[in-house]
């Protein structure tokens, strides 16, 4: 199987965790982890005031 | 739930059909591969995964966007809201989802930032602007055609008049008789003046006008002698009434020195006069009733100060009064609230979004369930940029963020402790 299709897969079984919101611990490289961001309310520099929403992202903390 | 090295190589080896040293194996070597990419470019470009960049000896790591989006499934679509936007109501048929389309931010993760020490929400602008129902609009539209009748008044009298009374219709037949009508007559004034210009008419209409407007110059019977009576009748009747008033009040004040000034002629007038045994008998039996006996002139007083008493107004209760806000949404019956049935969308209202799923039964079913507790449920559809359909519901309709918090507290669980407020739009 060449190297191509070995990222393949690698990248396949990464990307299925975490759309899963599991977290993925990889020696070497890092950890990959879906962290919760509550909504908020900020203001900006001209006075507005929003309201961010809610927002699932994926975050990496490297290894090294 | 955590996927750690070894089951990786597990899984790995499980896909590559092979064991799972060589699996070990040739994760390491995918791992080198992309730090060695990052050391010498500086950037790793992982396609359905991210991206890798190298700064200040770190390596940091963009998500691809097609994986945000699968990630991010639940909130995707969603941009920052501004509270300040007035209301307006939204068609019966409208669904909150087309708010949410145009407000999707690329960057809504570099945006959303967790500010929980910030104050509570302001108060929605209740402003709402009567863009179409303009109560001045007619009053502007109509000033014109005001200004037009007073200044044309003195030229055009009877051409202005023919307009406004039948009576005169004869003499508007008579101009259209003259002279071909012109077209431009009901618009434009100097134009309607011009083909009306007497030269053109017989000697008998001119006549007839002359008599008509020398009729119209006298006072009409009927309009000016109303209008006269009405002014006098208002002071004539003020002076009746005055004249009365006084006319009791001296009269009151005649019965008071008459008392006075002869005590005992009022005493006869008494109707049972009581006799002095019967006036002992009632002073043992009873206490001394001095008033019965003789009557002073305290009772005359009592009738003289009632007036006084009646002319002081009744003390109005005071009405605890509204704010406009208040006052306005009341008038405008807005179905705010957490619970009743959803009537009506209202657009620029806050929802609290409780449910956010890809199955559109399921959410069917969540909406159901909601309406069966009571609450005011609305289910819509977006449409994400994968073009994958999320479809979520909301419960409550709010004028404010601080109204929807503090609905979405009374909420049970997992409702109060997973939701989000989005604004309808």
């Amino acid at each position: 199987m060449t190297n191509d299709k070995i990222a393949q897969r690698i990248i396949a079984i990464l990307t299925g965790h975490l759309k899963k919101h599991q977290q993925v611990q990889i020696n070497g490289l890092g950890t990959f982890a879906v962290e919760h961001q509550k909504q908020a309310q900020k203001q900006e520099k001209d006075g507005r005031i929003i309201i961010t929403p809610p927002a699932d992202v994926l975050v990496f903390k490297s290894g090294k | 739930m955590k996927l750690n090295h070894e089951e990786f190589v597990r899984l790995l080896a499980r896909a590559l059909d092979s064991d799972e040293e060589k699996a070990a194996r040739d994760l390491s070597d995918w791992v080198d591969s992309v730090l060695d990419e990052i050391k010498n470019s500086g950037t790793c470009h992982l396609e359905g995964l991210g991206t890798f960049r190298e700064e200040d000896a770190k390596i940091f790591f963009s998500p691809d966007e097609t994986l945000s989006l699968e990630i991010n499934y639940k909130f995707a679509g969603m941009g920052p809201i501004e509270i300040s936007e007035p209301l307006r109501r939204a068609e019966s048929s409208q669904d909150p989802e087309k708010t949410e389309q145009p407000d999707a931010p690329k960057d809504l993760p570099d945006t959303a930032e967790t500010d929980s020490d910030k104050p509570p929400a302001e108060e929605l602008d209740a402003t709402r602007e009567p863009v179409e129902d303009d109560p001045f609009a007619l009053d502007d539209a109509g000033e014109p055609e005001l200004e037009f009748e007073t200044e044309s008044e003195p030229e055009f009298e009877p051409e202005a008049e023919t307009e406004t009374e039948p009576e005169s219709e004869p003499e508007e037949g008579a101009f259209e008789k003259a002279d071909e009508p012109d077209p431009e007559a009901e618009t434009d004034p100097d134009s309607s003046y011009k083909p009306l210009s007497y030269p053109r008419l017989s000697v008998s209409q001119k006549k007839k006008i002359e008599e008509e407007r020398e009729s119209e110059k006298t006072p009409a019977p009927g309009s000016k002698s109303r209008s006269n009576r009405l002014v006098w009748l208002v002071p004539v009747a003020a002076v009746l009434i005055v004249a009365i008033l006084l006319f009791f009040h001296f009269d009151g004040l005649r019965l008071d020195r008459k008392h006075a000034a002869d005590p005992a002629a009022w005493q006869e007038q008494e109707p049972a006069p009581v006799s002095p045994e019967e006036q002992v008998v009632t002073a043992q039996d009873e206490e001394p009733a001095v008033h019965e006996l003789v009557p002073g002139p305290e009772p005359v007083e009592e009738v003289a100060a009632e007036p006084d008493v009646d002319i002081t107004p009744d003390p109005v209760e005071d009405v605890p009064s509204l704010p406009l806000d208040q006052r306005i949404d009341e008038l405008l019956d807005l179905p705010y609230g957490l619970r009743g049935p959803e009537d009506e969308v209202l657009i620029g209202a806050y929802t609290i979004v409780v449910h956010s799923v890809r199955n559109e039964r399921k959410s069917e079913i969540e909406k159901k369930r909601l309406e069966n507790r009571g609450y005011k449920a609305t289910r819509w559809s977006v449409v994400l940029p994968n073009e994958n359909v999320t479809w979520r519901v909301g419960v409550g309709q709010f004028k404010s963020v601080s109204d929807a918090q503090i609905a979405a507290e009374e909420l049970p669980e997992p409702y109060r402790s997973n939701n989000f407020i989005i604004r309808i739009r």
